[in-house]
Parts: C-alpha cells; sequence; structure tokens
C-alpha cells in the first residue's frame, strides 16, 4: 500500500501541471478543479493496480483527466448550471506584462476551447501538451488521420473565434 | 519570449506558452494525503456494494430455488428454477459491469462512455423487467400452485386468500416509486451517454475535406 501510494504522488507531482491544464478546458473555476483533481487521483489509483506498462503514464492520466472533465461537464449540462467565469475577469497571477498577456491569452483560450465540440477541444488541449499524433491517437482511442483532421479544423474553429474576439 | 504576443491573432506556439503557464497549484501533498484517505472509503463502498449484490442475488436465488425444490412437477421445478436464475444472472452481471466501471476511467473515451450506457441499458432494463418477473414469478406460481405437493395446499390455501397478496403489495408500493425514480434517472444518463459519444464520434473523418497534416501544422496565422 505504501509503494503505490509512493507511486501515486510521484506521477501526481509530476503530471500535476498537465492534469490541471486538461481539467481547465473542462472547468475554469479553480476551486471546482481541485475536487476534480482528486477524483482524477483517485482514478488513478483504481486503474494503478491493473496497469501493464502498455501505454505511457502520460496517455493513461491525460486519459483519465479527459474522462472525468467531460463527465463534470455532462453532470453541470444536468444540473442546469452553466454558470461560466466573466471573460473579463484578471487574471489571478499578477506579474511583468508577458505574463499577464500570456494569462490573458490562455483564458482566451481556455474560452475558445469551451467553444469546441468534445472531439476537438480534446484533441488540441492534448496537442498544447505536446502530444504527438501518434499518442493523441492512443490516448483517446482514434487514428492518426483522424487526430489530424480534427487538430486541423480545431485550429481553423479556434482562429475564427479567436478573430471574433 | 518577449511582449510581441498578438493576441487577436495569436500563433500556435504563442498558444502553448500560454497553455502551459498553469503549472498546478503546488499544494500537492495536502491533496495526496484527502486522496488516500477517500481512496481507501471507496474501497470499503464498492466491497459493501458487493457484498450487498451476492447477499440480494443469494436471497433471491435461494427462495425460487426452495420452491423448485418443494414442487413435485418436472415443470413446476423448472419454472421457479427459471425465475431463480434471473437474480442470478442479475447478480453477476451487475457485479461484472461495477467492476469495469470501477477501473474504466482509464480507457479510451469512446470505451469509458459505452461502457457507462452499457450499464445504464442494462439497469433501464432491470427496472423495467425485474419487479413485474419477479412479481409474476411469484404470483403465477404460488396461485397456480405450480407443482406443489397435495399436502402442502391446505396450508396455501389461507395464505393465498391471506397475507399474500397485501405482502406483495406492500412490498410493490415503495418499490414502484423507486423504481420509476432509477428508471428515470438511468434514462437520463442512457441519453447523455449517447450525447457524448455522438459528441466525441465528431463529424466524419472519411471525408477527409481538409488537409491532413502528420505534424502540428506551422502557425497559420499571428506574427512571430
Amino acid at each position: 500500500m505504501n509503494t503505490e501510494s509512493e507511486h501515486l504522488d510521484e506521477l501526481l507531482g509530476v503530471h500535476d501541471g498537465m492534469i490541471d491544464r486538461i481539467l481547465a478546458s473542462y472547468e475554469r473555476a479553480p476551486e471546482a478543479r481541485l475536487d476534480l483533481r482528486q477524483e482524477v487521483a483517485i482514478a488513478l489509483w483504481r486503474t494503478l493496480t491493473r496497469f501493464r506498462g502498455e501505454a505511457s503514464h502520460r496517455t493513461l492520466i491525460a486519459r483519465i483527466a479527459h474522462n472525468i472533465g467531460a463527465e463534470h461537464v455532462r453532470q453541470i449540462i444536468r444540473r442546469g448550471a452553466t454558470e461560466t467565469l466573466d471573460p473579463g475577469h484578471p487574471s489571478e497571477t499578477a506579474g511583468p506584462d508577458q505574463v499577464v498577456v500570456r494569462n490573458s491569452l490562455r483564458e482566451e483560450l481556455l474560452l475558445g476551447l469551451e467553444h469546441l465540440p468534445l472531439s476537438q477541444r480534446q484533441v488540441v488541449s492534448l496537442h498544447l501538451e505536446d502530444f504527438s499524433h501518434a499518442e493523441i491517437a492512443e490516448t483517446l482511442g482514434l487514428t492518426e488521420g483522424a487526430v489530424a483532421v480534427r487538430l486541423h479544423r480545431a485550429k481553423e474553429a479556434l482562429s475564427r473565434w479567436m478573430k471574433t474576439r | 519570449m518577449n511582449n510581441s504576443i498578438n493576441k487577436a491573432h495569436p500563433s500556435w506556439d504563442e498558444l502553448k506558452l500560454a497553455w502551459k503557464t498553469d503549472t498546478g497549484t503546488g499544494s500537492q501533498a495536502l491533496r495526496t494525503l484527502d486522496v488516500r484517505a477517500v481512496c481507501e472509503r471507496e474501497t470499503r463502498r464498492l466491497l459493501r456494494s458487493v457484498l450487498l449484490d451476492w447477499a440480494s442475488t443469494l436471497l433471491g436465488f435461494g427462495l425460487f430455488v426452495t420452491l423448485a425444490a418443494k414442487a413435485e412437477s418436472i415443470w413446476g421445478r423448472i419454472a421457479f428454477g427459471l425465475v431463480g436464475l434471473v437474480p442470478l444472472l442479475h447478480g453477476f452481471w451487475a457485479g461484472h459491469l461495477r467492476r469495469s466501471l470501477w477501473q474504466a476511467s482509464s480507457d479510451t473515451p469512446r470505451a469509458y462512455w459505452t461502457l457507462r450506457a452499457k450499464r445504464a441499458r442494462f439497469a433501464l432494463t432491470l427496472f423495467r423487467t425485474g419487479p413485474l418477473l419477479f412479481t409474476a414469478g411469484l404470483l403465477v406460481g404460488i396461485t397456480l400452485r405450480l407443482g406443489l405437493p397435495e399436502e402442502d395446499q391446505p396450508t396455501l390455501q389461507p395464505m393465498i386468500r391471506g397475507w399474500i397478496p397485501p405482502m406483495i403489495a406492500a412490498l410493490l408500493v415503495p418499490i414502484t416509486p423507486y423504481a420509476l425514480w432509477r428508471l428515470r434517472h438511468h434514462q437520463k444518463v442512457l441519453r447523455e451517454c449517447e450525447e457524448v459519444l455522438a459528441e466525441l464520434a465528431g463529424e466524419p473523418e472519411e471525408s477527409q475535406d481538409l488537409p491532413t497534416p502528420t505534424r502540428p501544422s506551422p502557425p497559420h496565422h499571428g506574427r512571430r
């Protein structure tokens, strides 16, 4: 149990940023994201016992985060809660101009992602995490061709959306 | 990097940099501590659910097997035995689905949502047919006295006229609203799963109306 817990701690530590960023494409409120991260951790703990190394830990964790995120969105829809953060809300991170601009761009990007269909949103968030086409295909159970097409369409849709902002 | 990020037309590389601005909250130790406690609680909950599944399965199966054993005619035995198989099969299948879902979060999104849809369909079938089948089995079996030996019949008659029907009714009165509530819940879940699966399927890729780059395409807008 201790070794498993240590392994879990280690994996969560290494992939902390990726988990949060993927979850952010589904839920922008940081507090709600903490709960989702806990759910990701629990799901990871459940699956680690049967993990045989067929895929990388990164792929495994990305899958879990996407499944938990998509389920969260469905729950929100079911509850009828559609409140989203004010896009004009200032970023919590203060810092030099460059960081502020980047944070603001990130907020825009997250808003843009919310407008993409689920099939494209998942591909884009993994692409932003520097997953290769093959890794995205493995994570989402798609062919590389399908990944390429979805990514292309998503980029066009994002580009169109950002131009209208 | 520099400050010349073009917010109106950012390049893909700029978007990647912006995306990675968030590096996690860093309160790892605290969360892991919570996670361990929750994991242990979840394990206990799963164990309880599995035990409950098995208890109800064995109870249902045991009831009908006892009736089958009491029956004298072969048809009575077959009828009660077949009805007894229903809770047994339900127990096995429900347990299998519960265990599969327990670990399904690491499956591909399509597999995950397909499994959830399958579980919702199973629950729907169960709540639609289960109470009916169970009640019908009891009523038909007992009122028609399927092959029960003659010496049991005098005691059976007052039971049929007396406490068996109100007992079944008393069971059904709370079960029916519960079953209806669960039916509605699983219908909703199934609809959601089907919607997610449709969304995951996206537009048909086969049309290939767009070029299909095998590498991340270069930024097609924005200034570097």
